[in-house]
């Protein structure tokens, strides 16, 4: 039996912090898509997948720098977006969304089939080259993977926030999602806009790939973590963007102790919590807990 | 000199099979504002989503004739494209971003446009400076109109196209909405075509008139003229003669109407 004391509790809380935030970053993939495209980005878990093995191989294969392996997997990113947008959403757009989830599954399999290319050699467990350094806080011990991850998805989630809400181009983005129909009446290019915010939810994945993989290394079946995140966009409500922190803090928390406490009766039941907790979600608050309320004047 | 707008004999035909414009011409000179009028389904509004490429989201098409903007054809187009070429259209129910706030609407359609100054649309409706950071969803029906067609403004229309701007409004609001159209129509020199239910108040500012039925234009003439007109008045803004509506006048009516 395992016993939760004050340094255990600190330890695993810190970790489920810093998997939470990686949760979010993964899950904002999600939402951004959802916004513009009323839609779930089934190739979103695969994307991260093929991102994380162009960092990999960036990183090792090339000797590249850590900078130089997030810029590739975000570039990879924001391409295989991009590409899922002119290829597959704008074709069935106007058809019922479930079209379009049938059609990113197909996608899911493209993209793994494209990691298991790029890795070649390499379609094996690794971890990426990380510099070796360690500081203690207490009872908790923070290394290079913990700030690489905390400084990567935290920035990509603040980044991504900040240009919908901040910039003309993020709310110009923002009025697409709302409403294409009109936004096109009054000149907004809708079809580049849509395809950015595709792009743009790729190049989060990208780089929520590299979070990812500094905590769990790089693994065949990386996809699953994603999927998982999802429970965190569902969590936040699809659409919101700031409420995906606390959806993925809440997640990292079930996940980190539920595998702590539970893992050694239950193995590996901290990925079944995860989805536990989407089901909950979406039997109570189909909408989830941000999810955006439709303004109705009567 | 051509005319700005010419729609000539077009039909709109929807999903494949659903014929709601049946042969309809009109024409809009640079400068002026040109009122179509006409009861509910009428196909004033498709009339208008033709001219801007908007029935094409709707899986509508032009099958026949043609429309021309300073004499390029323009029929099937992409709306973005028509937009691009200065025709805005402002559709009926106040299309605006709901989920923005008044500025954060401004900017998006700013962004468009390259420029937009928001003083542009508080100059013509000073009501929206004071509710700028409100969601646009929580403006009244009033505010949520003048946002729309100030929306608009910032693209510097070359032809401003407004759909039901009196839609549920009341008639002080509908007023306030009219005088900033013709203001803007005199400082902008904007030329405007209104699509309207309410006759009376769109022939208050308009120069010219079509009433539109089934598709087909029925009557059509100077505003003053149509305000005058006895059948316009009698069916379309609602007065009445002191002998009231004999039941032969209103077929002879219909019979004019079949012949037009």
């Amino acid at each position: 039996m395992v016993v939760l004391t004050a340094q255990t509790a600190a330890v695993n809380t810190f970790q489920a912090l810093v998997m939470g935030l990686v949760f979010a970053a993964l899950g904002l993939g999600f939402n951004i898509v959802y916004r513009v495209s009323k839609s779930i980005n089934l190739a979103h878990p695969t994307l991260v997948l093929l991102a994380a093995y162009t960092a990999l191989v960036v990183s090792t294969r090339l000797g590249a720098g850590m900078a130089v392996a997030v810029a590739a997997a975000a570039a990879v990113g924001a391409a295989a977006g991009a590409a899922l947008e002119v290829l597959i959403a704008r074709p069935l757009r106007g058809r019922p969304p479930i079209a379009l989830i049938a059609a990113t599954l197909g996608a899911y399999y493209v993209f793994k089939a494209l990691a298991k290319m790029i890795a070649g050699d390499m379609w094996t467990t690794a971890s990426l080259p990380l510099p070796t350094f360690t500081a203690r806080f207490g009872p908790v011990v923070v290394d290079a993977s913990d700030l690489l991850a905390l400084g990567l998805a935290g920035g990509l989630v603040a980044a991504v926030a900040a240009l919908h809400r901040y910039t003309r181009l993020g709310v110009a983005m923002r009025a697409v999602a709302e409403d294409p129909y009109g936004a096109a009446a009054y000149g907004l290019p809708v079809r580049m806009l849509t395809m950015l915010s595709w792009a743009i939810a790729g190049a989060a994945g990208g780089v929520a790939a590299v979070a990812l993989a500094a905590k769990t290394g790089v693994e065949p079946s990386l996809e699953v973590y994603v999927i998982e995140a999802l429970a965190a966009s569902l969590l936040a409500g699809l659409d919101s963007i700031a409420g995906i922190v606390l959806g993925g803090l809440v997640l990292g928390l079930v996940y980190q102790y539920s595998n702590f406490l539970l893992g050694t009766i239950l193995p590996g039941f901290g990925e079944a919590a995860a989805f536990t907790l989407m089901l909950f979600v979406l039997l109570v608050k189909p909408y989830g807990i941000f999810g955006t309320e439709r303004i109705e004047r009567v | 000199m051509p005319p700005m707008l010419f729609v000539n004999n077009i039909e709109v035909v929807y999903h494949p099979y659903i014929l709601v414009l049946k042969g309809i011409s009109i024409k809009v000179p640079e400068g002026s504002i040109v009122a179509v009028l006409g009861p509910n389904g009428a196909g004033k509004t498709t009339l208008l989503k033709a001219i801007s490429g908007l029935i094409k989201l709707d899986r509508g098409r032009v099958t026949k004739g043609e429309i021309r903007f300073r004499g390029t054809p323009i029929q099937n187009r992409d709306p973005d494209i028509v937009s691009r070429m200065g025709i805005i259209y402002v559709a009926e129910g106040r299309r605006i971003f709901k989920e923005l706030t008044v500025e954060e609407n401004i900017e998006a359609v700013s962004y468009a446009w390259g420029s937009g100054d928001p003083d542009l649309v508080y100059k013509y409706f000073p009501r929206l400076r004071a509710r700028r950071k409100s969601r646009a969803g929580y403006l009244s029906g009033g505010e949520q109109q003048m946002l729309a067609i100030g929306l608009a403004l910032l693209a510097q229309p070359r032809l401003l196209m407004l759909d039901e701007p009196s839609l549920g409004l009341a008639p002080k609001i509908v007023n306030e909405v009219y005088e900033s159209v013709k203001r803007l129509h005199e400082e902008e020199g904007t030329t405007i075509l209104l699509a309207e239910q309410n006759a009376r108040k769109a022939l208050e500012i308009a120069d010219y008139g079509y009433i539109i039925e089934n598709g087909k234009i029925v009557i059509e003439g100077e505003a003053e003229k149509l305000r005058s007109d006895k059948d316009v008045q009698e069916f379309y803004l609602g007065l009445k003669k002191a002998e009231g509506v004999s039941y032969r006048r209103a077929k002879w009516y219909r019979r004019k109407k079949r012949w037009v």
